[in-house]
């Protein structure tokens, strides 16, 4: 038995999640928006998070992300218009596991069009 | 580029010019009948090493204004080389771009772009966006921060319940919480197409100084494994020193918002 477990059974001690968004500022997405947001969440954890350290720690970038970032439709941040997917809640989400492949979609992003008007929405309810 | 065929990356910081870039950009282009000549040089451009499309900033020689223009990979006049031995961001491929006699057809010339002035609407969504990444990684240092307290033992039970823990624990979140209302309501005046240089510049600055904030509290909380890469929070101090000051210092961004509030322009 691990010193935490038993430690765990003898303090009756139940471990809440940790959860970063203490004011529930996610509740104020609807159902798509929450979709797209848990789809990105998910991403991060599932295929960056394992990888990121080691890239990070060997100064290189995991090329191999690019078609999975591709995938998840989120090359539209900040704008409207051509299929984009909006939301500027996604970069919140898209840097809970550091700020370096973000920062690969923010200057990919930047460079991919200019757009004087292009706006970051939270989408939320008018 | 909207889906990833094609990689861009956005050119407008130089090895002399970074905080001074509206006035004074050394990189020049110049009209030669249907093409467009630049000449100059750029450093910490994100994606450049291997970015298919680089939008690169240019000062015209004869206007002075600023104009902006895509450069592709392929074109004989630039060049590019990774800028080595960062301590932040490492996994972003920074380049230092150098074009020479770079040959750009008047149709690769942004159209809309033909001063600083339209520079800077980029700038002021680019910020906005910043901020929230500050919130995002203010958040993962929190949570990585949280999850450890609650695993580590020490005089007998998790650290999470010593007075100090919870007092770091709740700095952190009231950083994170705070900023992120911020940001919801920086959020709503951008859809409402309300949100102003200033707007965003505070966001920037203040988003920024509080996720260094709290990424040290994380560090600190962590003690000696807080220098562990593999406890994460590491690679977070480092990152954030990096959103502090790229994307407008945080004192350039001071003085936006200073000049607004004051009407007083403080920048030199």
């Amino acid at each position: 038995m691990s010193q935490q477990t038993s430690l765990a059974r003898k303090l009756d001690y139940s471990v809440p999640p940790p959860d970063g968004d203490f004011y529930r500022i996610a509740n104020l997405l609807d159902d798509s928006e929450s979709a797209i947001v848990k789809r990105v969440q998910d991403f991060m954890e599932l295929e960056i998070a394992p990888i990121i350290d080691d890239y990070w720690a060997r100064d290189k970038f995991p090329f191999e992300i690019i078609p999975k970032f591709a995938a998840l439709g989120i090359g539209g941040i900040g704008y409207r218009g051509y299929g984009s997917a909006g939301g500027s809640m996604l970069l919140q989400r898209l840097h809970r596991h550091g700020v370096s492949t973000r920062r690969f979609v923010n200057r990919h992003v930047l460079g991919r069009a200019y757009r004087p008007c292009g706006r970051f929405d939270l989408s939320l309810r008018r | 580029m909207m889906r990833f065929d094609k990689i861009g990356s956005f050119g407008l910081t130089e090895p002399l010019v970074g905080s001074a870039a509206s006035g004074g950009m050394t990189t020049t282009c110049r009209r030669e009948g249907d093409s467009w000549v630049l000449n100059g040089e750029k450093k910490w451009i994100g994606n450049a090493t291997f970015a298919d499309i680089n939008v690169i900033w240019a000062r015209e020689e004869t206007s002075n204004q600023v104009r902006g223009f895509v450069v592709t990979k392929d074109n004989p006049g630039f060049s590019v080389k990774k800028i080595e031995n960062k301590m932040a961001l490492r996994v972003v491929q920074n380049g230092f771009i150098t074009l020479k006699d770079c040959r750009v057809p008047e149709r690769d010339r942004l159209q809309n772009a033909n001063s600083f002035k339209d520079t800077a609407k980029v700038l002021r969504m680019t910020r906005a966006g910043v901020a929230w990444f500050a919130v995002g990684c203010a958040m993962g240092a929190y949570e990585h921060a949280l999850r450890y307290a609650m695993q580590r033992i020490q005089f007998g039970r998790p650290i999470a319940g010593f007075q100090l823990v919870q007092d770091l624990l709740v700095r952190m979140l009231g950083n994170v919480t705070a900023t992120q209302c911020l940001m919801l309501r920086l959020g709503q005046l951008q859809s409402q197409g309300l949100m102003t240089d200033e707007h965003a510049s505070l966001a920037k600055a203040y988003c920024t100084v509080k996720c260094r904030e709290t990424v040290g509290y994380a560090r600190e909380l962590l003690g000696g494994n807080g220098i562990l890469l593999d406890n994460h929070v590491g690679r977070f101090v480092a990152d954030a020193e990096a959103i502090y000051s790229y994307e407008g210092t945080r004192e350039m961004n001071t003085l936006i918002v200073g000049k607004a509030i004051t009407g007083l322009s403080a920048f030199v």
